[in-house]
């Protein structure tokens, strides 16, 4: 019974006194992560090599740390949180805990857009801001899909919930087929850029791309910190937040508009990367219980460690091959998701 | 003296889909009232219920809550005063029941110490105290529409004694309660409406409406049949026309409340 998964599984790990400095525990995580995952790759570096000066190799160091890494691991690390957060949110507008941003939509319509852009223009054309023409072309498809959902959710005015859920799958349903059929047309080289687009990967990293994303995440996080307790409280239902003086449909509307731009954005810049919106908030409520006072920081920090995490094993685990990280949070995902799921059905 | 009524319905009629559901129904609630819905299901006590707290909006006539119409309320400024408990609520996160309880002060500021105080009252009076922390979605139906009443409660709490031009609509609050709790949460109830508090419950249980009101309303497919105290509602009469069954009605032996008993 997939409405069960929501519950906290025992009891929650940690007491409420204690939430804080679990906080700071994963803020501490994160960074070590992000340190290591700086130091590591196809040519290990050694933390003295990057600061002796007199070094020989110093100069080297530095360009693959600073240059190549640095933006990586900060992509990475922003995707991770913007997807994270979105699965938070989205589980508490759609009051089921099984929610991940891609049901609005999103996620298809971005993989279309992209599908389109190097069928018809080729991957290689430069935009703006050295933002690709598939960047842009996902960027406008998963907007367009989010759109297109939340139209079809509101027709008549009146807004529903299991519409919209309707409408995401119907959306990302034809965004699929629409682009199943760019594929018959597309030729090998397409195909196969299109099909390695799809697995997610932060390779194309630099700073341009990591200041595109920046904006969308801390409008993002701002916007679900500000609303935390109105996405409390409208777990109870529309009409229940209502009676407590949440204008609903404002939060909802706002909300949704933060999400779809930020995951637009981070799927332009890293492709689809599957699991993290469903397993980061899930992993969060084990730790802290349901409230999003916490669970929204908690999520942000995870979600960035995680992904930051599976891209460093995923560019040095087949060295020097480098396999898109979508593939490795999937690969991690997948079983601990069966492991809710088989947790979830013991409470039924 | 002329009281200022505190929610009043004038000729409003109430439409869900196409069907009329309410039809042409007039009420004024003072401060200090338990007015009780009476009626057979589907008569249109949800339906009145759902109107008064704005959810349906009256195909023709006012509704209005100290004297501005309800739909003016800005939604904050509106759930200060009243409280609302439908008769369904889902909550599938796991919240503990202190949390859920909480969440009913939201649309206050009245400061983390004052909100503590209301919810231990509250907590204590629907005999939650022990279960406080536990996980809502381990409790049991009764105890999980208790933990509802008891955040229903604590919204409508205010920092001053008096509740005037304060409101609680109570949709079947006692469903799946027994017997003990609710003699607790009925007393309560009478306290709150001491101190000014209206109040407008549906039942389904006649004889508990009958001892917990000041005035019963009588809904029969839509119309208001009888609004009056519910010694002059509660007559074999009226029992026959509307629920289509006959009883006899006595006097309860104590609080001398009338007591329908099916013949």
């Amino acid at each position: 019974m997939p409405t069960r998964l929501g519950s906290r599984l025992d009891t929650v790990w940690i007491t409420k006194q204690t939430q804080p400095a679990t906080l700071l525990i994963l803020l501490t995580l994160l960074l070590i992560a992000s340190i290591g995952a700086l130091l590591t790759g196809t040519f290990d570096v050694d933390i003295n090599a990057l600061f002796d000066t007199a070094e020989p190799k110093h100069n080297n160091a530095w360009i693959i740390v600073v240059d190549l890494r640095l933006p990586r691991v900060l992509l990475a690390g922003l995707v991770g949180a913007i997807l994270a957060i979105g699965g938070v949110v989205m589980q508490a507008l759609f009051r089921n805990p099984l929610a991940d941003p891609s049901l609005i939509g999103v996620t298809a319509g971005a993989s279309l857009g992209a599908s389109l852009a190097i069928v018809l223009f080729s991957a290689t054309g430069v935009g703006i801001m050295s933002l690709t023409t598939v960047s842009i072309g996902a960027f406008a498809g998963g907007l367009a899909a989010t759109y297109l959902v939340y139209r079809l959710a509101k027709r008549g005015g009146e807004f529903s919930v299991s519409t919209m859920l309707l409408a995401g799958i119907a959306v990302t349903a034809l965004a699929g087929s629409v682009g199943n059929l760019m594929d018959f047309f597309a030729d090998n080289a397409a195909l196969r850029q299109i099909s390695l687009w799809r697995m997610g990967g932060l390779d194309s990293a630099n700073f341009e791309r990591v200041a595109v994303v920046t904006g969308p995440a801390v409008v993002l996080l701002a916007a679900a910190i500000h609303h935390r307790k109105a996405l409390n409280v409208m777990l109870l239902g529309d009409s229940q937040a209502r009676y407590l003086g949440i204008n609903v449909t404002r939060v909802r509307t706002g909300l949704i508009i933060a999400v779809a731009i930020a995951v637009s954005t981070s799927v332009a810049m890293g492709g689809t990367i599957a699991f993290i919106g469903l397993i980061i908030p899930h992993m969060a409520r084990l730790l802290f219980g349901p409230s999003h006072r916490r669970l929204i920081p908690a999520s942000a920090l995870l979600g960035a460690c995680l992904l930051i995490c599976a891209d460093t094993i995923a560019r040095t685990i087949l060295t020097p091959v480098e396999l898109p990280a979508g593939i490795i949070t999937a690969l991690l995902g997948v079983p601990f998701f069966l492991y809710l799921l088989n947790r979830g059905a013991k409470y039924v | 003296m002329f009281k200022p009524s505190v929610i009043s319905a004038r000729e409003i009629s109430v439409n869900i889909g196409e069907q009329t559901r309410i039809q042409t129904l007039s009420v004024n609630l003072y401060a200090g009232e338990i007015l009780g819905l009476m009626g057979p299901n589907g008569a249109g006590k949800t339906t009145l219920l759902r109107a008064l707290t704005g959810d349906l909006e009256p195909a023709t006539g006012l509704i209005k809550l100290q004297g501005k119409a309800l739909l003016d309320w800005p939604l904050e400024a509106r759930a200060k005063i009243v409280g609302v408990m439908p008769q369904h609520t889902r909550l599938d996160f796991d919240f503990s029941v202190r949390d859920v309880v909480a969440m009913g002060r939201a649309p206050h500021t009245t400061g983390r110490i004052f909100d503590r105080e209301c919810i231990k009252q509250v907590l204590d009076v629907c005999g939650l105290n022990e279960l406080a922390e536990q996980p809502y979605t381990q409790l049991s139906g009764g105890e999980q529409q208790r933990c509802h009443l008891a955040r229903c409660l604590v919204q409508i709490e205010q920092s001053t004694p008096s509740l005037d031009g304060c409101a609680l609509l109570l949709d079947e609050p006692f469903n799946s309660i027994d017997i003990g709790y609710i003699e607790k949460i009925k007393c309560y109830l009478r306290t709150l409406a001491q101190r000014g508090l209206t109040i407008v419950i549906s039942l389904h249980d006649v004889n508990l409406l009958a001892q917990l009101s000041d005035q019963i309303l009588v809904l029969h497919q839509g119309h208001c049949v009888a609004h009056a105290s519910p010694a002059e509602v509660m007559n074999p009469a009226l029992f026959t026309k509307v629920f289509g069954v006959s009883v006899e009605v006595i006097s309860h032996p104590t609080s001398n409340t009338p007591w329908a008993i099916p013949l």
